[in-house]
């Protein structure tokens, strides 16, 4: 299935680009994306979001516009057109 | 003790009178929109024109104002708004409030007005009133540089303090600022800059050498504390950020909300709003990153146009909240068109949100055929010419002049005013982050997202965390505490004066660093709960004066925001549930009755010499 990404600010500057496509497996979830992501960027996003299997306080993800908090974390499962942003490191979080 | 010391400027008798403030009002009221507020409850008559001589002017800083390097040269300006009728206060960053204290005055109170244009020079106590018939007409950037020549200063904003109005204060546009240097920041808010063009004020100058540190105990345990506390400060994640991208940081992830209104607030998300954005605009029009003065986090991002049928000369402070009132709320997506839309506004001296609410409301009630204008959503040449039409109130820009309130009222058609107390909402739609359900509504200025600004919890999670789509009791209940905690902290931001910036993350500078700060300048003896007593104190001032003018006293939701949001991610939600079951809540939190503060109220915070508005 396919996912919409967008990585933010200084997410942005570290991708190097905006908006992105990836094609995932059926009941992917947010980590599984990370994990895609990882394997076409080479570890950089995992590198700075996420310490030991978690993701860094000053980070969020939306999924569809909710934080993943709100959701099931980084095992919210995906759907197909869903959009996932990646929020630039701001406050506690979201 | 601390000391605030202001020079009353009537324009007609050309007096100036000095009025010192001690211990007991500043302790009560501190300086900027607390001291401002204040005295504009005791001393504007009840019902005057906003625009008549009788009205006031407060320019003033805070008693912490330029002393510490933690974003303090901040200014507030109160007077009675001629847009909403009733109290209004507007802030502005820059260095007018380091420079008003070094030229020996903490505040100003202008009053009365002159026969012909004038300006003030201050310079070190002195107080000149000099004409200004030659300066009349110009735009604010020529004006500041006037300014500066004419009184022996390099043509460089850094040199002296700087406030002035443009052809739309001039000509008593109602959705006028004041521009203050350093370089094109307003106190946007509430038509204060058709005030000082009521008063044929075009300009103020102010300059000094005063030691602002002279009042202070132990003046190297001051600088040595605050310097911690500003290292502190600069290690929040969202102080780095802003420092980066600018308050621009926010389109995209506000627009990843479903926040992000669009065409005057139809709906919360735009897919084509990617040129608007922080990350887009810093790569292609940026060309510098400024700070105000005494300010550890630099946020202010400055662009230019440099090619291309909107470009333009020199460069242009550009925020968040300009390029969406100037872009996505008027349908217009070409970051070039937008940004230039933005220069030209801050040149002509407007109210950059409210400007983009009047032409919103205009350009809605052409298309639904109540207003005969040919203007359709981003339709940059359009907009550019109603733009400059309203600031020279020339045939159609006269109605436009008269704000978003008045026009949608004129043209028979409320329905198109988006916003509370007569002023125009800012760049959030209530109805994906709910907090603003609450504090939009019950803001004392109207229209307004300063006076409690809920991304700080919905987005940033400072204090806490708060789901910005939850409505159950428990939520409602949280919202209804933490704009009322905000609403105190920010009447202290700018009363002490600092920035509301240096509130956002965690690592930030908030009532318990404030009262350390006091106790240590002063020698003063408060907690952190007698500093947000004194937030309490002020927003209590400010809605007694609507109590006073016998309006705007009860909050309402503006009934746009009752309907659903028609797309994005917060398809479907609504500010009903949130505003109609947490202003109960609210109320009975704040001792009011129906938006009104009651003698209790009065009695706990010390305004007992109030009780007779009851
Ligand atoms: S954070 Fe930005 S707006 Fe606030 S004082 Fe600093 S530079 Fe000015």
């Amino acid at each position: 299935m396919k996912i919409w990404v967008r990585y933010l600010a200084t997410l942005y500057d570290l991708m190097g680009t905006m908006r992105d496509v990836l094609e995932v497996p059926d009941g992917s979830t947010v980590m599984d994306l990370i994990k895609a992501i990882d394997e076409k960027y080479g570890g950089r996003l995992s590198r700075e979001i996420l310490d030991g299997g978690r993701l860094k306080d000053e980070y969020n993800i939306l999924v569809n516009g909710r934080a993943i908090d709100y959701l099931a974390g980084l095992g919210t499962r995906l759907k197909d057109g869903d959009e996932v942003v990646f929020l630039p490191p701001v406050g506690g979080g979201l | 003790m601390a000391v605030f010391r202001v020079a009353r400027i009537d324009l007609h008798t050309e007096k100036v009178t000095e009025e010192v403030y001690k211990d007991d009002v500043l302790k009560k009221f501190l300086g900027g929109r607390g001291l401002g507020s204040y005295l504009a409850l005791k001393e504007i008559p009840k019902g005057i024109d906003p625009l008549s001589p009788s009205n006031r002017l407060y320019i003033f800083a805070g008693p912490l104002s330029a002393m510490a390097n933690l974003s303090t040269s901040r200014v507030t300006v109160v007077t009675k708004s001629p847009l909403t009728g009733s109290l209004t206060h507007s802030n502005a960053g820059g260095n007018f409030a380091y420079w008003l204290r070094k030229s020996g005055y903490d505040g100003l109170i202008i009053e009365g007005a002159a026969e012909d244009p004038v300006y003030i020079v201050v310079k070190d106590g002195d107080v000149a009133i000099k004409p200004a018939k030659h300066l009349w007409g110009k735009w604010t950037g020529a004006t500041i540089k006037a300014l500066l020549r004419e009184n022996g200063f390099p043509e460089e904003e850094k040199a002296a303090g700087a406030a002035v109005i443009g052809p739309a204060g001039e000509n008593l546009v109602k959705i006028a600022g004041i521009r203050m240097s350093d370089y094109e920041r307003f106190a946007g808010r509430g038509g204060v800059g058709a005030v000082m063009g009521s008063k044929k004020l075009k300009g103020i100058l102010v300059w000094g050498t005063r030691d602002l540190l002279k009042d202070v105990k132990d003046r190297a345990k001051f600088i040595a504390e605050s310097t911690k506390l500003a290292q502190r400060l600069m290690s929040g994640p969202t102080a780095k950020a802003l420092h980066i991208y600018g308050t621009n940081l926010l389109t995209a992830v506000i627009n990843s909300l479903g926040a992000y209104p669009v065409r005057n607030f139809e709906t919360g998300h735009a897919e084509e709003a990617d040129k608007l954005t922080g990350e887009y605009i810093k790569k292609n029009y940026v060309v510098e990153t400024h700070a105000c003065m005494m300010c550890p986090i630099a946020c202010t991002q400055h662009v230019m146009v440099k090619s291309g049928p909107y470009k333009f000369v020199g460069k242009a402070k550009y925020e968040y909240e300009n390029t969406w009132a100037l872009g996505a709320n008027v349908g217009l997506f070409d970051p070039e068109a937008d940004l230039r839309l933005q220069k030209l506004a801050n040149e002509l001296g407007f109210d950059t949100i409210s400007l983009g609410n009047t032409l919103a409301a205009a350009v809605e009630l052409a298309k639904k055929g109540k207003l005969k204008l040919d203007v359709d959503w981003g339709d940059a040449g359009a907009l550019a010419d109603l733009v400059i039409r309203t600031a020279n109130r020339s045939d159609i820009g006269d109605d436009l002049a008269e704000g978003d309130y008045r026009l949608s009222l004129k043209y028979g058609d409320p329905s198109v005013f988006r916003g509370s107390r007569g002023q125009g909402l800012p760049a959030y739609d209530p109805r994906a982050l709910k907090g603003f359900a609450l504090s939009y509504f019950t803001a004392n200025r109207g229209g307004d997202h300063l006076e409690a600004y809920s991304p700080t919890w919905e987005v940033l999670g400072v204090p806490e965390k708060v789901d910005p789509l939850c409505e159950t009791p428990e939520c409602i209940e949280k919202q209804a505490r933490i704009v009322i905690y905000a609403q105190h902290l920010m009447a202290l931001t700018d009363s002490v004066t600092y920035c509301k910036f240096a509130t956002l993350d965690h690592e930030g500078i908030f009532e318990k660093d404030l009262a350390y700060l006091f106790n240590l300048a002063y020698d003063w003896d408060v907690t952190p709960e007698d500093m947000l007593a004194i937030g309490e104190r002020i927003f209590n001032v400010e809605r007694l004066f609507h109590v006073k003018e016998g309006k705007w006293v009860k909050d309402e939701l503006n009934p746009h925001f009752r309907n659903p949001i028609p797309t994005g991610p917060a398809k479907g939600h609504s500010a009903a549930k949130m505003f109609d079951e947490g202003i109960k809540i609210y109320y009975k939190l704040r001792g009011w009755v129906d938006g009104k503060p009651t003698y209790d109220v009065l009695k706990r915070l010390g305004l007992e010499e109030f009780q007779y508005l009851l």
